[in-house]
């Protein structure tokens, strides 16, 4: 079967047309031995081949369930009407109406590790003008407070962003200050190797409800591989200071199951292969979630693909062992989850988006983040900002030093951004059953491609996001009702008081 | 070595040709021309010192040509939607106010009513400018010859002296 297609031989059932009357407008895709049903709001159902086959000669299924199931959902016409779908359509689009709520603040360039896959382009920790000013990151923080969105979160980003301590320590005092009276929410999360961290930082970091993120790739001969640090190993600081926070949040009352250190994994080729070996490593340190990343085209990793670098079916398989173990692991009663599956479960599962930035459409490049650059350069989306390290400055929106919240989205950048990642209207996207749970990234289409128009056959995020998609769907269309249950609980988002500050 | 294409000029429009050539410019120097039975020439010359095999570009170009084709045409049949969405997008995300350069603060922080809205509901029939008072009722009935293009005494300005109500 083509991997773009839908994968049915549609072709050998000759000229006979479908009763399209008695049908609502759906997407397909042979999915397993079933056939999967899309709708542009996101409902989906399951369908066998045979009662597919039945749909498009215009007789409903046998099965009465399955006919009040599929007339629930609009793929049969007849009861769900046009005002529904447009309403399901709006709410799983509600992420449109609220503009940027993701500020990434790359405090500095520097850092003190040596990771083989940096994506952000680092600077050695004794390279001076690579950090950002406390004047510089102020702007930013006025700028950010122009978004119309109820929520703000600030990321301090790097480098490692603890390397310039006083500008993370300003823009939460500043933020905070500003946003009083403004009815926003306002969260900032710090994403750190956690090597410079000290008992100041900490007991600042934990005061002001500052989410703490990490890099955790495996266990300490994985982990320290991939991110060398000097004179150590970076295993240890790590897990050190991730139990020092995790007490720290214990010590205030807070549940562990909410709050610990989140971790990400990227996953390098030395990666491939030990999944279990990643899962008990996060078991071990109390993690409820694994967020398994690839290798992105950006930064360092260009120079060192050839050693660490693999194909999207190596990833693809190595999700896919991933979530057996960890399926097996919630089956006796252990929590762990992985975040991408999380992300298309969410959408699969409920009627909402849970808006992330990069998967749904359009992206939310400059309406949904604007990234600032230590120098104060402001960037469609992060990114972006990484591909202007390389050299190429094509999504640059602006500077701090002369360019307001309005001309920074209002930005003829943003509008193509927001133009080239509107599934709705892309070629091999339009037509695709995934295309309501599904997103494009213009500046990976630039990157790998040439053009922020993603080229969907040859596009390698396209082929990862089908091939999960196609994985996720499997397990539901095998039916093992405590899968589903592990899928549901998993999809159902968590809230986290503590690291919301009502402004 | 030049490499030469011909497309058929009646299956994909002269704009999708142009668009699906400029994709090459980095990597050759492009000519399209006319050429005989309603078709296109275009031209591949690979750029002095380039490597690149202009053959295999021109099989790119043809699949660039059917990209090219295929997302004008649905951009166009979906175009409705997506005009809607990117709409939504860039709306949703608009400024709430236009930001002071040094301070920025919302018109609440400022003390101001909002924006673009009646201060109170019961206000919309006020008419300070007499925008609503008729013609004759103003300035009497038209004089006999004057009365076709100008007005027999110019208007009074506006209270206040602004030009468009916003509050200042």
């Amino acid at each position: 079967m083509t991997r773009l297609g839908c994968g049915l031989d549609l072709a050998r059932r000759g000229t006979t047309l479908p009763l399209v009357d008695a049908l609502g407008p759906f997407r397909f895709r042979a999915v397993a031995n079933r056939v999967l049903l899309t709708g542009d709001a996101g409902a989906h159902a399951l369908v066998t081949r045979e009662e597919f086959e039945a749909l498009l000669d215009g007789r409903a299924p046998a099965d009465e369930a399955k006919r009040a199931e599929l007339r629930e959902k609009g793929f049969l016409a007849g009861e769900r009407t046009p005002e529904q779908e447009a309403a399901g359509m709006t709410r799983r689009k509600a992420f449109l109406a609220t503009g940027p709520y993701l500020h990434v603040l790359v405090t500095t360039l520097r850092c003190n590790q040596g990771c083989v896959y940096c994506h952000a382009s680092r600077i050695g920790m004794a390279s001076p003008g690579h950090d950002m000013s406390v004047e510089t990151a102020e702007r930013a923080i006025e700028v950010a407070l122009c978004s119309p969105s109820p929520t703000l979160t600030f990321e301090f980003q790097g480098g490692e962003p603890l390397a310039n301590w006083p500008v993370v320590r300003r823009v939460v005092e500043r933020a905070l200050e500003l946003g009083r009276g403004s009815g926003k929410t306002i969260r900032f999360s710090l994403v750190s190797n956690l090597s410079l961290m000290d008992d100041e930082k900490l007991a600042f970091l934990v005061d002001h409800g500052v989410q703490v993120c990490t890099s955790l790739d495996g266990p300490q001969d994985l982990h320290d591989a991939n991110r060398p640090l000097a004179g150590g190993s970076s295993h240890a600081e790590t897990v050190r200071w991730m139990e020092r926070i995790d007490s720290a949040y214990a010590a205030r009352g807070l549940d562990r199951e909410l709050y610990h250190v989140e971790a990400l994994l990227t996953v390098t080729r030395a990666s491939l292969g030990r999944a279990r070996d990643i899962v008990d490593e996060y078991v071990r340190r109390g993690l409820q979630a694994i967020f398994a990343r690839p290798l992105n085209p950006f930064g360092f990793a260009t120079r060192t693909w050839a050693t660490i670098g693999y194909g999207t079916d190596d990833f693809l398989a190595f999700h896919r062992a991933m979530l057996d173990e960890m399926v097996e692991r919630n089956r006796r009663g252990t929590q762990i989850l992985e975040r991408l599956a999380t992300i298309f479960l969410s959408k699969i599962l409920s009627d909402t988006d849970p808006n992330y930035l990069d998967i749904r459409s359009p992206c939310g490049a400059g309406i949904g983040q604007i990234a600032y650059d230590h120098d104060g350069s402001v960037f469609a989306c992060d990114e972006g900002r990484m591909l202007n390290q390389m050299g190429d400055p094509m999504f640059r929106l602006g500077h701090l030093s002369r360019d307001g919240y309005g001309d920074l989205v209002e930005s003829p950048v943003v509008r193509s951004l927001c133009v080239a990642s509107c599934l709705e209207a892309l070629p091999g996207c339009s037509d695709c059953a995934y295309q309501p749970y599904c997103g494009s990234c213009p500046v990976y289409n630039y990157a790998t491609q040439g053009n922020i128009f993603g080229r969907m056959p040859d596009n390698e995020k396209c082929r990862l996001h089908m091939g999960v998609l196609d994985d996720l769907f499997g397990r539901i269309a095998a039916g093992d009702p405590e899968v589903g249950a592990i899928f549901r609980r998993w999809a159902v988002p968590r809230d986290r008081p503590f690291f919301s500050h009502e402004a | 070595m030049t490499v030469d294409v011909l497309v058929d000029a009646s299956v994909y429009p002269l704009e999708v040709v142009m668009g699906a050539a400029y994709v090459f410019v980095d990597r050759c120097f492009l000519l399209l021309d006319r050429a005989p039975e309603g078709r296109v020439k275009v031209s591949f010359t690979p750029r002095p010192g380039s490597a690149v095999d202009a053959a295999a570009l021109a099989g790119e170009f043809q699949n660039e040509l059917l990209a090219q084709a295929l997302r004008a045409r649905i951009a166009e049949r979906h175009e409705k939607v997506r005009e809607a969405l990117v709409a939504r997008a860039l709306f949703g995300a608009a400024p709430e106010q236009q930001p002071a350069e040094a301070a920025p603060a919302t018109d609440a922080q400022l003390g101001l009513e909002p924006r673009f809205l009646p201060a109170a509901e019961d206000d919309y029939l006020d008419d300070p400018l007499g925008i609503a008072v008729p013609w004759e009722e103003k300035y009497g009935p038209p004089a006999e010859k004057a009365s076709a293009t100008e007005p027999a005494e110019a208007a009074p300005p506006p209270a206040g002296g602004g030009t468009d109500g916003e509050p200042r």
